[in-house]
């Protein structure tokens, strides 16, 4: 955050007294209410009230902003602002695919093929029709990433897959909260060295909370605890995404929810499934896709479920799953 | 009577020089109030009080002072009255002018209305649209079509005056970063479709618009934390009042979502709540302040949380319970019993509560009528629910009709 003596426009005995009473920052100021920096710095409220003015004039200052139209010139400039997901339907309702900048979560029940469709994904970045050295973060907290299993599904894409390829996947592994947060706040680095164009975190659920609190201690119900930190999580993880716009993909499982009261859609009592990590999250990412598994007769069928996009409505998407990977199926061969 | 002779302050026949009545200037005498030193720092009733006038009194008093002062120093016009200049002011004296009108200014000058594009909901409930003078706080369960609604009224608001819109433009100020200019283009296109449509005549107010010029009435900001979001509301009044006049005024601010960055970092430290709630209401203060100042409708987007009293579960909108007091009109997007999207109007001035069925198509966020509805529910017994393609496009609406663009 921009530090106070970077602020231009400040008179000279505020700033001194500013520095006296700690304020290093600019978020020290706005913080505060004019009430408390009367009291702390001993100004008159027309004082205070400028200087809580001249901090944000200078934040302001920072902000990135634009008029609708130049927001879209600059991103039809840009050749990256989607990755092409392999199945055609769902590519046209995201209007070309996984949408750069911004964080996709797959979520589903148990091997519905949320890992499958990782891969897939992240094959997707090599078949790009550019020669540059694109490289994948993968986040693993389950152990999930197969390497065999890539290669195998590496015969599915057009451009020759090898060890090289492979090579350029970096995989870290992780178990808490506390980790992916310290974790993506370092990883500039990596992005910017290693030409990093997706990043896959699988899966998000599975981190564990790390921070000792009291109160989770007494009282194990409370998920306060975890709250922010899927909060800061989210915002850390949309940070990276939008600065150096790339897509950034989240896998999270479903969790059984009993309704025991009154909700909005659901009758008392029932039980269904959503995805898990609570309301908090589920507001946190942009795009939201639901792998289902559902039985149609007798066979067995799978559909990719669009359930919250900024682009489109909510649509269905039949799919299947070989060992090359996921592929869709179109509408007539599955109503035969 | 000579008043430049001596300080004008202590001039001892300063009351001479009153237009005072003969009962009250004794009174005035008796209660030791001579010279205009004296009169400094008294309000009607503490004048009233010391010298046992009536407030009627005590208020002509005053204001004949205050005139004979005005002709020959200048007076400021604050509520005390100041009758020196060497004054200095102090921390009492520091508070802006109040504007104040009349019922029958209000009456007059009837607000505008920022339509939602939903018919049913605009006119039967909203008394119009949104109105353009208050907080609108806009609730909703995730993927329910907050944003869509958001980037629908960015472009609505471009309605020229001509046919009863703002014509105005709009600031989106996106703290999630789900603004998708793509989705933008596609819904001012189909809205300048309709509005060329509704005209029907080349030489209107809708000629000379085209979606590029719609865009780029459309400011975007984006915020990534909540230092960034309040320093922002902290200047957009003062940016608003420099706005060139050339320009369209703007008459939507939407903020998409105000709760983003106030739902982490503030539960762990000691008296963060404490310090969300006074950051969030001094906030609500100045988006209130500007709706009001600019005639400006200003739409905040709102997450919801699950609450958990009694054992019950329930979904309840964020930020707890002092900021669910602030915005002036509230509507929550949710689904009803059957899985359609609804909207509930639930605080509205001027309009009436009730709740209307709205969908989320190519064109934007539009409505369905009743009538349509029932014979859907009817329709959908037989149907499967979750059926595939049901996407934007399969829902019937007069406004589906149109071709896409």
């Amino acid at each position: 955050m921009k530090q106070i003596r970077r602020v231009k426009g400040l008179d000279d005995d505020i700033r001194k007294s500013l520095e006296l009473n700690g304020f290093n920052y600019c978020p020290d100021v706005i913080d505060r209410t004019d009430y408390q920096l009367m009291e702390r710095l001993n100004l008159n409220k027309a004082e205070a009230k400028d200087l809580t003015l001249t901090i944000s004039r200078s934040i302001v200052q920072s902000i990135r902003k634009m008029s609708a139209l130049k927001l879209r010139d600059n991103i039809q400039q840009n050749t990256y602002t989607h990755l092409c997901s392999g199945l055609p339907d769902l590519d046209q309702q995201l209007r070309g695919g996984i949408p750069c900048g911004t964080v996709t979560e797959i979520v589903g029940p148990r091997s519905c093929g949320k890992s499958t469709m990782a891969f897939n994904l992240a094959l997707r970045v090599f078949d790009r029709e550019t020669d540059s050295e694109d490289g994948i973060v993968f986040i693993d907290t389950q152990r999930s990433f197969d390497a065999a299993r890539v290669v195998e599904m590496s015969k599915s894409i057009s451009n020759n897959f090898t060890e090289d390829h492979l090579q350029r996947i970096s995989i870290f592994n992780i178990q808490s909260v506390q980790d992916l947060i310290g974790l993506l706040n370092d990883m500039e680095e990596v992005i910017v060295s290693k030409n990093i164009k997706l990043i896959i975190v699988d899966s998000i659920n599975a981190l564990r909370d790390d921070s000792e609190r009291e109160d989770k201690e007494t009282n194990p119900s409370n998920n306060a605890a975890g709250s922010h930190l899927l909060g800061q999580q989210a915002a850390t993880l949309k940070k990276l995404a939008e600065d150096f716009s790339i897509p950034v993909i989240v896998t999270n499982t479903m969790t059984k929810r009993m309704d025991s009261g009154y909700s909005n859609n659901k009758q008392v009592g029932t039980e269904y499934q959503v995805p898990a990590l609570g309301l908090l999250w589920s507001h946190s990412v942009n795009t939201r896709l639901i792998l289902q598994d559902s039985t149609f007769g007798h066979s067995e069928q799978r559909k990719i479920k669009i359930d919250k996009s900024p682009i489109c409505g909510v649509c269905y998407i039949p799919f299947e799953i070989t060992p090359l990977g996921l592929f869709q199926i179109s509408n007539e061969e599955m109503v035969g | 009577m000579n008043i430049n002779d001596s300080d004008p302050l202590t001039d001892a026949y300063f009351l001479n020089t009153l237009d005072v009545n003969h009962t009250n200037k004794t009174k005035l005498i008796d209660a030791g109030l001579t010279t205009l030193k004296d009169f400094q720092g008294l309000t009607i009733t503490s004048l009233s009080k010391e010298a046992e006038i009536p407030h009627k009194d005590a208020m002509d008093i005053l204001n004949k002072i205050r005139e004979m002062g005005g002709t020959k120093q200048s007076i400021s016009a604050q509520p005390s009255i100041i009758l020196s200049q060497q004054n200095k002011p102090t921390q009492q004296t520091y508070s802006q002018p109040v504007n104040m009108s009349s019922g029958l200014d209000m009456f007059e000058k009837p607000t505008k209305k920022l339509v939602t594009m939903c018919p049913e909901l605009d006119v039967e409930l909203l008394n119009g649209g949104i109105p353009c003078d208050s907080v609108t706080e806009i609730c909703g369960v995730p993927g329910i079509g907050k944003t869509q609604l958001g980037m629908q009224l960015a472009v609505n608001v471009q309605m020229p005056e001509e046919l009863g819109g703002c014509g105005g433009s709009a600031i989106y100020i996106d703290t999630e970063g789900s603004f998708m200019v793509d989705r933008v283009y596609d819904i001012a296109a189909n809205f300048l479709h309709y509005l060329k449509n509704v005209t029907n005549d080349e030489e209107s107010c809708v000629s000379n618009m085209s979606v590029d010029s719609m865009l780029s009435n459309i400011q975007y900001y984006r915020i990534y934390n909540y230092i960034e979001q309040i320093s922002l509301v902290n200047v957009l009044l003062e940016q608003l009042r420099q706005a060139p006049r050339d320009e369209p005024p703007v008459k939507v601010i939407i903020i998409d979502s105000i709760t983003f960055h106030f739902r982490y970092g503030f539960d762990v430290v000691e008296g963060g709540m404490a310090k969300r709630t006074k950051l969030l209401s001094n906030m609500s203060n100045q988006l209130s302040q500007i709706a009001n100042e600019f005639q400006c409708a200003v739409i905040v987007m709102n997450q919801v949380t699950t609450r958990v009293e009694n054992d019950v579960w329930y979904v309840a909108p964020a930020l707890g319970q002092t900021w669910s007091h602030q915005s002036t009109n509230k509507l929550y997007l949710e689904y009803d019993a059957q899985r359609q999207q609804q909207v509930r109007v639930t605080k509205i001035k001027n309009g009436t509560t009730g709740s209307r069925h709205f969908t989320i198509v190519a064109a934007g966020f539009r409505g369905i009528p009743q009538q349509q509805v029932e014979e859907e529910q009817e329709g959908l017994e037989d149907q499967d629910v979750d059926g595939i393609g049901q996407g934007g496009q399969s829902v019937p609406n007069e406004f589906n009709k149109r071709p896409r663009i």
